[in-house]
């Protein structure tokens, strides 16, 4: 890969792996450290792709990957409450802080669909073979997210 | 939700600085045989001879942990520049002559010198090949996913005489406390979801408010003894530690070990061994975890961990993770909508299906009638399902479709949710509600392109005359309106060569589609009739009568007249 199109690679695509790393760990710093081995992988990948798309679901696919390791080693984890996350975004409206809170505090399977759903808009079949999982406990776990979310965010869930 | 959810985390960036000339530097060297690693399994006989000794004059710490150092990679939080580091990383098994300590040494031997990279990466997520293999399958909860790996944990496993973690659930803590024998967490102690597995190992991420400290997060971990397990812990440097032993207020005895980033608090028991990895030091300005840790606040933090509950091992019973208490409990849901959960997800799920199946009757018999076809053409009534399906495109677009599809679990289950008496699906593009005779009916629909099904003028002033002038400057027809205050109408119908009737007009809640429903007075004969009407959001520009029951002899049930020519208050 040349150095132009890395670049571009990690301006339009960093945040995203960001997000779907900081969904997978709940931690910023981890999710940082995910982020720089993901774009190592891309450095040493050595591999063409036929695209933006193609590049994207790739990233995806390793920042997964990344993420597994690591949460395979738990103790390589590290929990810290939301309140003393020094950079938690500072978002524009009330209801979503609520929103980055409530995800934020849910158990991490059901924090990675959410974001591969709502945000990465993949679909549910598509989430399963990222995750390994059946199609089926995709949609459970979205279900159940969704429960989680409304319980705790009413009044934000109905406005939305 | 979606837009909600994008809005929300469009606004998380990544901080980091991730620069192509950085890269080189960083790209991972060729796998070699970490020197300590290579000289472990040599000493591993000798440490098991000292142990015994060891044992006996209570010597056991963390060096006696011990399993090597690894090398790692990081950037300083301060400079952003990448620094090398050399770590020590300890088990979290056992102690050094235990077998449990000496398998997880030869895993970790076997891993440095594995090609784990480029094996995983060609496998990524996708089938390892070994599926089938009841040997894969009986390693499911650890990290192998080539033929080499699984042959090497056979091995190890063998050797050492250890069983394997075959299943795990994810449970809230009371939960935990249930199958494993008792709470053992003080009040001071959050309380939080845990991994559990088949054989009693388990794991946590907690926290505790320490007295003359404050809140201090850690990970507790209980390894049952006899059980293969290869979870590791970086300690950074084990001789910056302060060791000792302690007597917790549950009466156990456990070693305590305080550095500069992290503390320790670890517990050697026949059953299990514990370890509680605290997520402060005593160096304020530790990179990663800063803290004032001292002495008497990690042992003030062992005191609140009841040792004594978790030493003693019982096979837990494993009876899936803890289901997430739904959002509503039947009882709400039925005070609020007249209807039980179950009813209302069946009634949608069919409304679902005939969409998918693209069974128009079916749907339109669904839809409580009549309503107003709102889109950038303009308001049409809508009086019976045959009406509709002309314009049933208009409505049931692919838009509309995705919306319900994206938000349906199963074919039995839903996404729904209620606010004001109606149930909604589909993220709030589906509305039902009781109609009546007990059944259930449609009274909105609202698709993404902005044309929506819906009722026909409630929460509006729909007070005033409305008429029809038939392109002319006389009025012909009308419709009287005056409000009597208690959500009721008198209401004079002047039908142009017809008749005048007179009645009143209301509301019925319970149909729910902000329409009037006419009757006439008597001594007349006896007219029903429907109102709906027309305009934007705030205001109300015509009006249309569908009569729906007649004993006048010139009006039929069905006829319909416009009075569109405007409103005049």
């Amino acid at each position: 890969m040349e150095q132009s199109e890395f670049q571009n690679a990690v301006g339009q695509y960093q945040d995203m792996v960001y997000r779907i790393a900081l969904h997978q760990f709940g931690v910023s710093q981890d999710a940082e450290d995910a982020v720089q081995e993901v774009f190592l992988r891309l450095y040493t990948a050595e591999k063409p792709f036929e695209g933006g798309e193609h590049l994207r679901r790739w990233l995806i696919r390793v920042t997964i990957n990344v993420c597994k390791d690591a949460l395979k080693s738990p103790w390589r984890r590290r929990r810290v409450p939301l309140d003393s996350v020094p950079d938690q975004p500072v978002f524009d409206k009330p209801e979503e802080r609520e929103l980055y809170q409530a995800v934020m505090a849910l158990p991490e399977k059901y924090r990675t669909v959410l974001d591969l759903f709502y945000y990465e808009e993949l679909s549910t079949k598509e989430i399963a073979a990222l995750l390994s999982l059946r199609q089926s406990a995709v949609t459970t776990r979205l279900s159940r997210a969704r429960e989680l979310l409304k319980k705790q965010l009413k009044e934000v869930w109905k406005d939305a | 939700m979606r837009e909600l959810y994008r809005r929300t985390f469009s606004q998380v960036h990544s901080s980091t600085v991730i620069r192509w000339e950085d890269m080189e530097a960083m790209r991972p060297k060729k796998k070699r045989i970490s020197k300590n690693i290579m000289t472990l399994a040599a000493v591993i006989a000798l440490l098991a001879a000292l142990s015994a000794a060891a044992v006996a004059a209570d010597l056991f710490g963390l060096r006696d942990l011990l399993l090597g150092k690894e090398d790692v990679t990081m950037l300083d939080p301060e400079t952003g520049e990448r620094v090398e580091n050399s770590v020590d990383t300890i088990s979290l098994a056992g102690f050094q002559n235990s077998p449990e300590n000496q398998a997880g040494a030869e895993w970790q031997a076997f891993l440095e010198t594995y090609d784990d990279g480029g094996a995983l990466e060609a496998i990524g997520n996708g089938p390892t090949g070994l599926e089938d293999d009841p040997d894969y399958q009986r390693f499911s909860q650890y990290s192998v996913y080539t033929r080499e790996m699984v042959e090497k944990l056979k091995e190890i496993t063998e050797k050492y005489d250890l069983d394997v973690h075959r299943e795990i659930n994810i449970i809230e803590h009371d939960e935990l406390c249930r199958r494993i024998g008792g709470e053992f967490l003080s009040e001071e102690h959050g309380k939080y979801w845990a991994y559990l597995y088949d054989d009693g190992t388990f794991q946590f991420d907690g926290n505790a408010y320490v007295e003359g400290y404050g809140q201090v997060d850690y990970q507790l971990r209980r390894t049952v003894k006899g059980v293969f397990d290869e979870v590791t812990l970086n300690i950074t440097d084990v001789s910056e530690y302060n060791q000792w032993q302690y007597e917790t207020a549950s009466g156990e005895t456990v070693v305590l070990a305080l550095g500069p980033g992290k503390a320790l608090v670890l517990g050697d028991f026949p059953d299990c061994f514990i370890a509680v990895n605290v997520l402060a030091g005593t160096n304020p300005d530790d990179p990663l975890w800063p803290g004032n840790l001292d002495r008497e606040h990690l042992e003030a933090l062992a005191d609140g961990i009841d040792f004594t509950v978790l030493k003693d091992v019982r096979k837990p019973e494993m009876t899936g993770d803890t289901e997430v208490e739904p959002m509503f409990t039947e009882d709400d849901f039925y005070n609020a909508t007249g209807m039980e959960e179950s009813f209302a997800q069946s009634f949608y799920c069919e409304f679902y299906k005939a969409v998918e199946e693209d069974r128009r009757e079916d749907v339109a018999g669904m839809i409580a009638w009549p309503r107003v076809l709102a889109s950038e053409k303009g308001e049409t009534l809508i009086m019976t399902a045959e009406e509709f399906l002309p314009h049933y495109d208009e409505v049931i677009t692919q838009g509309l479709k995705d919306a319900m599809s994206e938000n349906q679990y199963t074919e039995e289950r839903a996404d729904l949710f209620y606010h004001d008496g109606s149930v909604a699906g589909a993220g709030g593009a589906v509305w039902f509600t009781l109609v009546e005779d007990g059944r259930a009916g449609i009274i909105t629909l609202q698709n993404p392109e902005g044309t929506s099904l819906r009722y026909g003028g409630m929460g509006r002033n729909v007070a005033g005359v409305y008429v029809d002038t038939q392109g002319t400057p006389d009025v012909y027809s009308s419709l009287e309106l005056a409000d009597r205050g208690d959500g009721t109408y008198d209401a004079t119908i002047s039908l142009y060569r017809l008749t005048t009737l007179e009645g009143t007009a209301a509301l019925r809640y319970d149909r729910s589609d902000g329409m009037l429903y006419f009757t006439s007075e008597d001594p007349r004969p006896k007219v029903e009739a429907v109102i709906a009407f027309g305009g934007d959001t705030s205001t109300v520009d015509f009006a249309a009568v569908t009569i729906t029951y007649s004993e006048f002899e010139y009006l039929e049930a069905g006829d319909t007249f416009h009075f569109p020519d405007g409103k005049e208050d």
